[in-house]
């Protein structure tokens, strides 16, 4: 139990330094206790909502990698398995490449169509995968093996029309904050802490899940409501960070293995570690994105691969363990 | 004979055969044709009377049509330039072949071209089946202003339109001297120019655009970059703090709203209204550039030159 607050300490101690780093390093020099109007504008309007941002994507994605990883009984999940992030590239490449627009003034057309594509994927795959009026786990991952497929060639039809759009789909597909404002986080920072609390609420029951379908019936868990409720759950996370940030690899499936690693395969403390962490890894990765090669910004997905992975690596070296999956 | 050494043997003989085969160079070059070095290096046998190209980059489209628009028979589905090739698509003297990276190679064997002209190493993959057909296919992959001119005579003297090559490249570098004794007296401005909207996309350093712009008397503030075009963000903009912004012009509606997105009303250009809008064309790699000089010029000092 100690061990567990002392880890939460230095989890909390590493979550403010990476939050100061983000809103302290910028282009422009400002002391964060002796503001300007300038700076006040570029602290309040640009740097705060770009941190919170990655901040709840961050959280938001690996939290629903956490959830498939535990939901599918499969290390290999992350939180684009469901065919989330073609849905996704779909409605961005359509907004791009046709010129839609948002019908709501809050959305960019990217940020809208690419919800909505993600969301479309979400109903075809959970159309697809129910069967008798039940979800089966097995035929969720066909079902969004498919749609995933089908999406993607649509993805590659509209990139073949693509002119001067194909380098703005491009980055959408390596992910990243550098247009992050209020009007774009507002939907992080509302919607992804309803999603986690929900996640928190029945984390006991994926639990009990972990030991089978016939043990957690059993024990009166309603098993296939809960696999329904998370597998929902994790795939409107992953398409409301989607739609904020664009494609970011990784998070989704580094992070809740690195929590398993040290603090072991209880969800109740899982999910959410790793969503402390992975807020905190991504406002890191981002603040390391906005400055490795200024003055041009790199797409922050390429950072959470390249400084993600090696620690993830090294990881796997040391732990001989199963992670409880 | 060792069972090791008739495998090497087999295999040096297979690759020899393939080499002659695929290759088919070791002789010389017929009276009616010439040997031109292409921009990778390569040595292309090419007909003296070029009568049918076939362009697969609408930069070198648009350099052929400028010397004898009637030798190109087929362009891709990007080429907007000159007037006379737009008229010469549509009224089927050209046929589109498709892009730069997914030709129809039926097709262009259906032109039955004597010039291929491509890119550099990144068409590649489409070059190999073309070349072992035999076409005669040959790189122009111009690097920067000084490549464009050379690429642009050697195409003349392939074409055997040297001096109207000469031609008009004199009249652009006369054209440009007037330009540059006119505006020479001219405080040089501080530009932030961008591409994309969302994320926003500049121009940097080598860039086409970062030519035309310091041409026209402007300082590309992200002339630092090390990439033709790349990612930027609001607050680097900030720190720069250009005294003009220029947009391409699809991005009239993101421009409008800048003024009330927060962060932008810190910049100089912004508070003095200073915004220009140009179309994409007139930063396009081109030896015809000087029209997108004077359009910036006449942004950045509101006259015409």
């Amino acid at each position: 139990m100690r061990r567990i607050s002392l880890s939460w300490l230095i989890l909390f101690f590493f979550f403010s330094l990476s939050l100061f780093l983000a809103l302290s390093i910028g282009p422009v020099k400002i002391s964060l206790f002796a503001l300007s109007p300038r700076d006040q504008t570029i602290l309040l309007n640009l740097r705060l909502p770009r941190a919170l941002s990655s901040f709840f994507v961050g959280g938001g994605l690996a939290l629903s990698g956490a959830v498939f990883q535990g939901l599918f009984r499969n290390p290999l999940a992350d939180s684009y398995l469901l065919g989330i992030s073609s849905g996704a590239s779909l409605g961005a490449a359509a907004a791009l490449v046709l010129g839609f627009t948002s019908p709501l003034a809050m959305f960019t057309g990217v940020s809208f169509f690419s919800f909505l594509g993600s969301l479309l994927a979400l109903s075809l795959v959970f159309y697809f995968g129910r069967r008798d009026g039940y979800f089966s786990v097995f035929r969720l991952l066909l079902s969004g093996l498919g749609v995933g497929l089908l999406f993607s060639s649509l993805v590659a039809v509209l990139m073949i029309m693509a002119e001067e759009e194909l380098r703005a789909l491009i980055f959408f597909f390596m992910g990243g904050f550098s247009s992050a404002s209020w009007e774009t986080t507002w939907m992080a920072i509302t919607l992804v802490p309803v999603c986690v609390w929900i996640a928190f609420y029945y984390a006991r029951e994926l639990n009990v899940l972990l030991l089978g379908e016939e043990t957690a019936l059993s024990s009166g868990v309603n098993t296939r409501r809960i696999q329904a409720i998370y597998a929902i759950l994790a795939a409107f996370l992953t398409s409301i960070s989607v739609s904020v940030a664009g494609l970011i690899g990784f998070v989704g499936l580094i992070i809740p293995h690195m929590v398993r690693m040290v603090f072991g395969a209880d969800h109740r403390i899982l999910l959410p570690v790793t969503f402390l962490l992975g807020g905190t890894f991504l406002i890191l990765c981002d603040t390391i994105a906005k400055v490795v090669l200024a003055p041009s910004e790199l797409p922050v997905g390429v950072v959470t691969s390249l400084f993600g992975v090696p620690v993830f690596l090294y990881l796997l070296k040391k732990e001989r363990g199963e992670y409880g999956l | 004979m060792s069972l090791w050494s008739r495998i090497s043997a087999a295999g040096a003989s297979a690759v020899i055969s393939f080499s002659l085969f695929s290759s088919g160079c070791a002789r010389l070059p017929r009276p009616e044709e010439r040997t031109f070095i292409d921009d990778l290096g390569y040595p292309v046998r090419v007909r003296r009377d070029v009568k049918r190209i076939v362009s697969l980059l609408p930069s070198n489209s648009e350099m052929v049509c400028l010397l004898d628009c009637e030798r190109l028979k087929g362009g891709t589905r990007y080429d907007r330039f000159p007037e006379e090739l737009v008229r010469r698509v549509r009224e089927k003297e050209i046929e589109i072949v498709g892009g730069g990276f997914d030709p129809s190679l039926e097709k262009i064997i259906e032109i039955s071209p004597d010039l291929i002209l491509v890119n550099g190493p990144s068409q590649q993959r489409v070059t190999l089946p073309l070349k072992r057909m035999g076409f005669p296919v040959f790189s122009l992959y111009p690097q920067d202003m000084d490549g464009i001119r050379r690429d642009f005579l050697l195409l003349g003297e392939i074409l055997d339109r040297e001096e109207k090559a000469r031609r008009i490249l004199a009249d652009v570098e006369t054209g440009l001297g007037d330009f540059r004794r006119r505006t020479r007296r001219n405080v040089k401005k501080r530009v932030y120019l961008q591409t994309w909207p969302d994320p926003m996309i500049t121009v940097g350093k080598n860039s086409m655009s970062q030519w035309i712009l310091d041409l026209a008397g402007g300082i590309n503030i992200f002339k630092d970059m090390p990439f033709d075009s790349g990612k930027v963000s609001l607050e680097w903009i900030i720190q720069r703090d250009p005294e003009v912004l220029i947009f391409v012009d699809s991005q009239r509606e993101f421009a409008e709203r800048i003024r009330e997105l927060p962060g932008w009303r810190e910049i100089n250009g912004v508070q003095k209204n200073h915004i220009c809008f140009i179309e994409a064309v007139h930063l396009r790699r081109t030896i015809q550039f000087l029209d997108g000089v004077k359009r910036i010029h006449q942004c950045l000092f509101g006259t015409v030159s």
